[in-house]
């Protein structure tokens, strides 16, 4: 009986050992483009726990890592993928069920060529053909030159492109400031000399990456008449960089109306609308949190709850940036230390 | 297995409609946790059973007696079904995360949220893969108070709801499939 009884308990044993004590190991390959791409960081994440270091990639790009089995009540594993000068690569491993193993990638995880950070981006545009150098903390908007269409002379449309900055920078600075009990934080917006059409969406978010932007924003104009006064109809569109985890890198399509006579680009700004601030708030906000250390400050975490916590008391029900507010407010939510 | 596992959602009604109750005492500042709910109503679905099955007994008229013993049983399934699930819940716990996949828009502009009983977002966190289209959300579950439905929705793109069921929030992949186009 005791020997039943004892052949009945390492039976449980085993069992309840299972997948648990089998090590799991995850393989892959690592390309830029076609190419293998050696020596990039492969790290993994549970949830919404931070990414631990496991390996490396190998001269052929090639990888392997030993991970444990997933937990019962998760169902799968993120695969981060990171090389300085490239936006990360983030990958999701299923969970086999027969042994609590992530399962390996089966295509290459490939970074976008696209998205190199280098003094000369993948898209050809050099620092000297933007007229623009790269921004070393990131906090800085580009604005490409606008076209006005509808009869504006060329020294109108320069003296536009000339403000465009300054009446941007007014308009973002007026918004911050009007934010309670926030610190203000600083950001600078500057041209760039290329010309960028609507259609080129793409390639301005290259150059926002390939210039460690905040932002960038390209439009165009039209002249009319509006009750004996001369107006620009502004359609501009504000482009945002800054990613954290899976969210981030907006295009937002804002319409405004300007009058066309030289006035003080601080007057211009008080006829943009509030979109320009709230934008680029929650951009600054993304930034800080793709920048926090592996063990963010509280202090830290709270003063960005306590700026998104402003920036929605501006926002009504129909604000196009409600959703996202609240997705960021989401992800400092997780970021908060368990009581 | 998994029939048996899938066709536990059709005791789902009693916990359905104790978040019917729970949201409306909720609409009156009365917020209530799941369990304890769960616990009133099946005290008032066991009482109502024990009480009917009483009844029926010294009852002679055989119309009324049928009734009471049908009202009884109702009871009696009401506070069984509320049993089970708790039971199901502890032998069987939801897991923290819910995979899927996305057809018909590009996964990266997708905006993705999980609701409450009330309609109400959990604030997940979202991890998505363009690569290969799947994306996870990652939870804290509660006791007896699991989330209803996954909403996706992205540009150009009906919004989709999607009822989440039991082998879902138990580890089953959530196929997703949102109509794109011009006219949406």
């Amino acid at each position: 009986m005791i020997r039943l009884l004892a052949g009945a308990a390492f039976a449980l044993a085993v069992v309840a050992a299972g997948p648990a004590g089998a090590a799991c190991s995850v393989t892959g390959q690592v390309k830029l483009g076609d190419l293998p791409l050696g020596d990039a960081d492969i790290a993994t994440a549970l949830g919404s726990a931070a990414p631990v270091t496991r390996g490396h990639s190998g001269a052929d790009g090639r990888f392997a890592i030993p991970v444990e089995p997933l937990p019962a009540n998760m169902g799968a594993l993120s695969l981060i993928v990171s090389k300085p000068g490239h936006e990360p690569v983030r990958r999701i491993l299923r969970k086999n069920a027969a042994d609590g193993c992530p399962l390996s990638p089966q295509e290459p995880v490939a970074f976008d060529p696209g998205t190199a950070v280098a003094t000369t981006g993948a898209t050809g545009d050099t620092e000297a053909s933007l007229c623009a150098q790269r921004s070393s903390l990131g906090l800085t908007v580009f604005i490409a030159p606008y076209e006005i269409y509808g009869g504006a002379d060329k020294a109108a449309t320069d003296r536009l492109n000339q403000d465009l900055p300054k009446i941007v920078y007014n308009r973002i600075k007026a918004f911050a400031t009007s934010l309670s009990g926030v610190p203000l934080f600083d950001i600078s917006v500057e041209k760039i000399c290329l010309v960028l059409s609507e259609e080129e969406g793409e390639r301005a978010q290259k150059i926002g990456h390939s210039l460690n932007a905040l932002g960038v924003i390209t439009g165009n104009g039209d002249l009319r008449q509006d009750q004996g006064k001369t107006v620009i109809d502004l359609e501009s569109v504000l482009r945002t960089m800054p990613a954290y985890k899976s969210y981030g890198a907006t295009a937002l399509p804002i319409e405004d109306t300007i009058p066309s006579e030289s006035l003080r680009p601080s007057k211009i700004a008080e006829h943009l609308r509030d979109l320009w601030g709230k934008q680029i708030v929650l951009a600054y906000t993304l930034q800080r949190l793709a920048n926090l250390p592996a063990s963010p400050d509280s202090a830290d975490i709270a003063k960005l709850a306590a700026l998104m916590v402003s920036l929605r008391k501006t926002m009504t029900a129909d604000d196009p940036l409600l959703g996202q507010v609240e997705q960021v407010q989401a992800l400092l939510n997780d970021l908060k230390p368990e009581p | 297995m998994e029939p048996l596992k899938e066709s536990l959602d059709v005791l789902d009604w009693p916990t359905q409609a104790v978040n019917a109750l729970r949201g409306a005492l909720s609409n009156v500042n009365v917020p209530l946790p799941a369990w304890l709910a769960q616990a009133v109503v099946l005290a008032g679905f066991a009482l109502a059973a024990w009480y009917f099955f009483r009844w029926a007994r010294g009852e002679e008229r055989k119309l009324v007696r049928a009734g009471q013993l049908l009202v009884g049983a109702a009871a009696t399934i009401g506070a069984l079904a509320i049993l089970v699930s708790w039971g199901d819940g502890l032998m069987n716990p939801p897991s923290r995360q819910i995979v899927g996949e996305l057809d018909g828009a590009p996964l990266a502009a997708a905006r993705i949220d999980l609701l409450d009983y009330k309609g109400d977002s959990l604030g997940p966190a979202i991890d998505k893969d363009p690569q290969s289209r799947t994306f996870v959300i990652t939870y804290t579950p509660e006791f007896a108070d699991p989330p209803s439905a996954v909403v996706m929705s992205a540009p150009n793109c009906t919004e989709q709801r999607l009822k989440l069921h039991r082998a879902q929030l138990r580890g089953a992949l959530l196929s997703v499939s949102l109509k794109c186009g011009s006219g949406t």
